[in-house]
């Protein structure tokens, strides 16, 4: 089936998303429509951003470049109409984060085809797609047949990545300008500007990640600065988010950063499968609850069952004293 | 007080080393209060005296010299173990108390499933008690809600009970036998016999005394065989809380003992029940024991409750997860600090108890009563779920948002307000004011009504056995 | 000024134990035994307008406010929760098709709805619910009647009568914008949104307040034809395991467990860093 990729090159994270669908694609040996030029990336980057750098960095061998004035869904969603709408292909892949989810229901209902959001794996039979994704707040995979034409889907958040070096010499692209593009619909007016960094969890090796059962907000103050002195960032389940004990950009999980470091410890997490999500890519989990029958114990790889505070205080202190010698 | 702060933490730390004496502020500040103060607390705002220290003895005989030294010195002892009290039984309301915390004498001695009992010391978690005997085939019998978190030495010092009284009864009905130490150093034990008839029974003494008699070091308790796979789970809907109670009495007057046997109100009910019983008062029985006899129970039931036609049976998948869902842990008291934070809705209960007779018209009386008299209320309902042969028990359950005014003022402006009503009811009506939490510091005032006469014994017992008054002044005796 | 809140009734999923998700491959999984609550983001839509009424008061900006949601009467209660927290009306569309796979047929309900009751100048709701994790509501809502619409919503208030201020977290991160009317906000994980109670006296005082119950009928709505129009179908549903091997580090107290972990398993990893 021909498929189309499609990038949103203005988010920070542009390159991590496009390795995911690379590594999607090689799972699911889609990639040599790619290298053969039958297939291409279609990649939105802002007007202020060098186009050089990002095809340079993009893992792909045939895109097209649609310079915009900045992100604005609405407008992405017009040009991707006039670009597509001749002759469509059969399948178009969104990133996973939130614009891929947003474009790809969007767009399906434009073309009049069908769409799915945060798709783990896909099976083709009979000119048919299955998309498979989590369901009922990840306790559940369901399989979803697709039964309209194109269809679209975006990936799941945080797939596994594929980084791939293509020279330049060997990347086939061309420039569409649309950075005067206006359409009626334009709500956008921005106050504050966004922020151009990536999500520090996601490029962490050791994440300390901390439950409702911390209690409080100073008790979440207390456990950045450990996280510090250990070299760790700190991320924080949705409870502890929806408290406002710590910022939106530390939430981990379904709905926030997923991540995959080396170690990753749980302080009084109690593992609720949303969250989980966030984790479950981490080479060693280490679980610390009071609770043995948290259900994170089960599904971490070694578990401390006792109170938290006094082990991440004896942690903090061995690694200290090991600095110190 | 005749010593200084200073030399009072050097005398502890002389008995228990230094290590075992916590004087740090933030530990010092939410050890002056429990469950009864933590919208203050929530917020910040410490009103009580700060205690001079939290001290850990280790065994006995350092619980003894504390108290001896506490006794010397005219020092404020408050004792605890899981700090789940919810009356104020723990705020220390003397200068430089000292919180003595049997938390760390937390070893289980001896589970003896020949003679059927079990003894542990005064910090051993019930959960934990409870785990290791469900591993052999046996149980406590005792669950109350505060299970994941509450400790032997506390359940008994308050007089607990858990949802499965009816059958298995209150803690008092539990303990066979224990260990106390009195203020003088004195240890007491109370042997461990299925009976006697030598003089009163003197566990009484110490079960209910909630630290103000003495401090309790081990527990031996009854256990049970387990038996979950012979449970039959009944619910009902119905229309009026009156229908219940007779339901009940019956249940309880024709001799069968469910384990659970609750009833709740609409208001109470439509928090855990609205997905099937919207606007209907319900009522849930559990049978359990060996088979034939949980089955028996099962069948009377379900003949008492079908001779009342306002009765819809519901399907048990319904009740079972409710029942899956019943105790709360330290997640759900985290969950319940923050929301009472973010929308200034706060609940909190008030349990009573009284005979069949009069039962239901406390129960009308005071719903109607607090919902015209306390403003800002959000609900005000209650269910009834320990059943006796002569009577049962009402756990009103009052929530309010907080307007207008300072932490420090919720309770006297909602929580005292709301009390004194459901108290001064029940007293009226000849049912005693409280059924399972302990007086604490909040109901003292009302003390002497609810004993009349009687008070003599229980301020005799006071007078001989703490003497000096050291012993968690305010609670159950008036300050 | 007429805002629209959408919201949908979800089975409490935190209190379903780990065994009944080991299922059985039966669809749909049965849930109707368990506790309700409203969804998660949907709360916090309703406290998000709210909040946004409360603070207009004071502009004195007139604000006209409708909750709205598909189901049985077991929603009625959350209905009346809102009309006694302050909602001019309220709104349910008697169905009970399983619509939990179906955001395509909710969307059509939705639209049709605002159509024939609107206009109206916003529509919140949240981004998911628990039980379907479509994510695609919100979104075909927008497409359906060509508005714009934002996502990952987490705060928003009136600047003047057509104009909002939204605050919303997309890849970029926090982003404030101005908002021309109409438009559809997705409400994501919005710190601070739990749905406010309502007193005995509020219940009382909207006692009288009716909520309208619409038929699909009347908002030309077929059930068959949006199941068979419905873009994706579920075909199964499948069990996740998250096991892992969940070894026990054993030791008499905190501090020495702590000891054991930091020895054997982090100690290396750290100074090698």
């Amino acid at each position: 089936m021909k498929y189309k990729v499609i990038i949103n090159a203005c988010s920070p994270s542009y390159k991590a998303r496009a390795e995911e669908i690379l590594s999607f694609l090689q799972e699911h040996h889609l990639t040599s429509g790619n290298a053969a030029g039958y297939n291409e990336a279609i990649v939105f980057y802002a007007e202020e951003q060098k186009a050089e750098d990002i095809i340079n960095r993009l893992p792909f061998k045939t895109f097209k470049m649609v310079r915009i004035k900045h992100y604005q869904p609405e407008i992405i969603l017009t040009i991707l109409q006039e670009l597509e709408i001749g002759s469509p292909a059969q399948i178009y892949i969104f990133p996973g984060d939130s614009s891929g989810n947003e474009l790809a229901v969007r767009f399906a209902w434009r073309l009049n085809g069908s769409s799915l959001v945060a798709v783990e794996k896909i099976t083709i039979q009979d000119n048919a797609l299955v998309g498979i994704k989590k369901v009922y707040s990840g306790n559940l995979r369901g399989a979803f047949i697709f039964n309209y034409k194109p269809y679209c889907f975006s990936l799941a958040r945080g797939m596994s990545r594929f980084e791939a070096d293509i020279p330049v010499e060997k990347k086939n692209y061309t420039f569409h300008d649309y950075s005067s593009k206006t359409i009626s619909l334009q709500p956008h007016d921005y106050l504050e500007s966004p922020k151009e960094e990536e999500n520090k969890l996601e490029k962490s090796s050791f994440i300390i990640a901390a439950g409702r059962g911390t209690g409080n907000s100073m008790e979440i103050s207390r456990l950045q600065n450990i996280a510090r002195e250990l070299g760790a960032e700190l991320g924080v389940s949705r409870p502890v988010v929806m408290n406002a004990w710590a910022p939106l950009d530390q939430l981990l999980g379904a709905s926030g950063a997923v991540v995959s470091p080396d170690i990753c410890l749980t302080l009084a997490v109690s593992g609720s499968p949303p969250f989980y999500y966030g984790i479950e890519k981490s080479k060693t989990i280490i679980a610390v609850n009071h609770d043995e029958h948290a259900p994170i114990l089960k599904a971490a790889d070694i578990v401390i069952i006792d109170d938290y505070k006094k082990v991440i205080d004896t942690l903090i202190k061995l690694a200290a004293d090991e600095k110190g010698a | 007080m005749s010593l200084k702060k200073e030399q009072l933490i050097e005398g502890l730390v002389e008995i228990l080393g230094s290590e075992k004496v916590i004087t740090d502020p933030e530990v010092l500040k939410e050890s002056s209060v429990d469950r009864f103060r933590r919208f203050e607390e929530l917020h910040g705002v410490y009103t009580q005296p700060l205690p001079a220290a939290v001290v850990y003895p280790q065994d006995s005989s350092q619980v003894a010299a504390v108290l001896k030294f506490a006794s010397d010195k005219g020092i404020n002892i408050v004792p605890r173990t899981g700090q789940t009290a919810t009356e104020g039984g723990l705020e220390t309301i003397v200068e430089n108390s000292v919180v003595l915390d049997g938390s760390e004498m937390n070893e289980i001695i001896k589970i003896d499933s020949y003679n059927m009992q079990a003894t542990c010391q005064c910090g051993t978690p019930l959960q934990v008690l409870e785990d290791q005997l469900r591993e052999q085939g046996y149980t406590t019998g005792h669950s109350p809600q505060s299970k994941p978190l509450a400790q032997l030495g506390g359940l008994v010092a308050t007089r607990s009970i858990g949802q499965f009284s009816t059958l298995y009864g209150g803690i008092e009905d539990m303990v066979v036998g224990l260990e106390a130490v009195f203020p003088n150093g004195e240890i007491a034990r109370i042997k461990n016999v299925p009976r006697r008839a030598a003089g009163p029974d003197i566990r009484h003494v110490v079960i209910g005394n909630e630290g103000t008699l003495c401090f309790i070091t081990e527990v031996t308790v009854k256990i049970f065989k387990f038996m979950p796979e012979n449970n039959i789970l009944l619910g009902y809907t119905l229309e009026n809380m009156k229908t219940g109670f007779e339901i009940l009495r019956q249940i309880m007057a024709d001799g069968y003992k469910p384990s659970v046997a609750r009833l709740y109100d609409r208001e109470d009910g439509a928090y855990h029940f609205s997905h099937f019983a919207n606007d209907k008062c319900v009522l849930i029985l559990m049978a359990e024991g060996p088979k034939k006899i949980a089955e028996a129970t099962a069948e009377a039931i379900e003949e008492i409750v079908g001779a009342h036609t306002e009765c819809v049976k519901v399907d048990t998948p319904y009740i079972q997860t409710w029942f899956d869902n019943l105790n709360w842990d330290a997640t759900d008291v985290a969950a319940e600090r923050a929301e009472i934070l973010e929308t200034k809705n706060i609940g909190n209960t008030t349990e009573i108890s009284a005979d069949w007779a009069t039962i239901n018209k406390i129960y009308e009386v005071c719903i109607e009563r607090i919902r015209n008299e306390i403003p800002d209320m959000t609900l005000v309902g209650g269910h009834s779920s320990h059943s006796y042969i002569n009577g049962t028990n009402l756990y009103f359950v009052h929530y309010y948002n907080v307007v207008d005014c300072k932490p420090e003022e919720e309770i006297l402006k909602y929580h005292h307000p709301i009390k004194k009503i459901i108290v001064e009811e029940t007293i009226k009506a000849g049912g005693s004011m409280c059924h399972h939490h302990g007086v604490g510091k909040h109901r003292t005032p009302w003390i002497k009504d609810e004993y009349g006469s009687s008070y003599y014994i229980l301020e005799t017992l006071k007078n001989a056995f703490d003497p000096e008054g050291v012993m968690n002044k305010g609670t159950i005796f008036p300050g | 000024m007429r805002i629209l809140v959408l919201f949908k009734i979800v089975p409490d999923l935190d209190l379903l134990q780990d065994k009944e998700w080991t299922i059985k491959n039966t669809l749909p999984v049965e849930t109707a035994y368990v506790k309700k609550i409203i969804n998660v983001y949907d709360e916090s839509a309703l406290e998000l307008t709210l909040k946004m009424a409360d603070h207009s008061i004071n502009n004195k900006q007139q604000i006209e406010l409708s909750a709205f949601t598909i189901g049985e009467p077991h929603a009625d209660l959350f209905l009346k929760k809102l009309l006694a927290l302050g909602f001019n009306n309220t709104y349910r569309v008697q169905c009970s098709a399983d619509l939990r796979f179906n955001p395509y047929a909710i969307a059509y309900i939705i639209t049709a709805f605002a159509s024939q009751y609107g206009p109206y100048d916003l529509i919140a709701m949240g981004m998911q619910s628990s039980d379907g994790d479509n994510a695609k509501t919100a979104l075909l809502v927008a497409e359906m009647l060509t508005w714009p619409c934002i996502t990952g919503v987490t705060g928003f208030e009136l600047r003047d009568l057509d104009l909002v201020a939204v605050r919303n977290i997309n890849d970029q991160g926090l982003v404030e914008q101005l908002v021309h009317e109409p438009a559809v906000l997705a409400v994501g994980n919005a710190p601070c949104s739990l749905l406010r109670v309502p007193t005995l006296r509020d219940i009382k005082s909207a006692a009288d307040q009716e909520i309208a119950i619409i038929s699909l009928q009347s908002l030309g709505c077929d059930l068959k034809k949006l199941n068979r129009q419905n873009d994706t179908e579920l075909e199964s549903l499948n069990t996740v395991n998250n096991t892992r091997a969940g070894l026990v580090i054993e030791g008499t107290s905190a501090e020495e467990k702590a000891r054991l972990l930091y020895e054997k398993h982090l100690k290396g990893w750290l100074s090698s860093r």
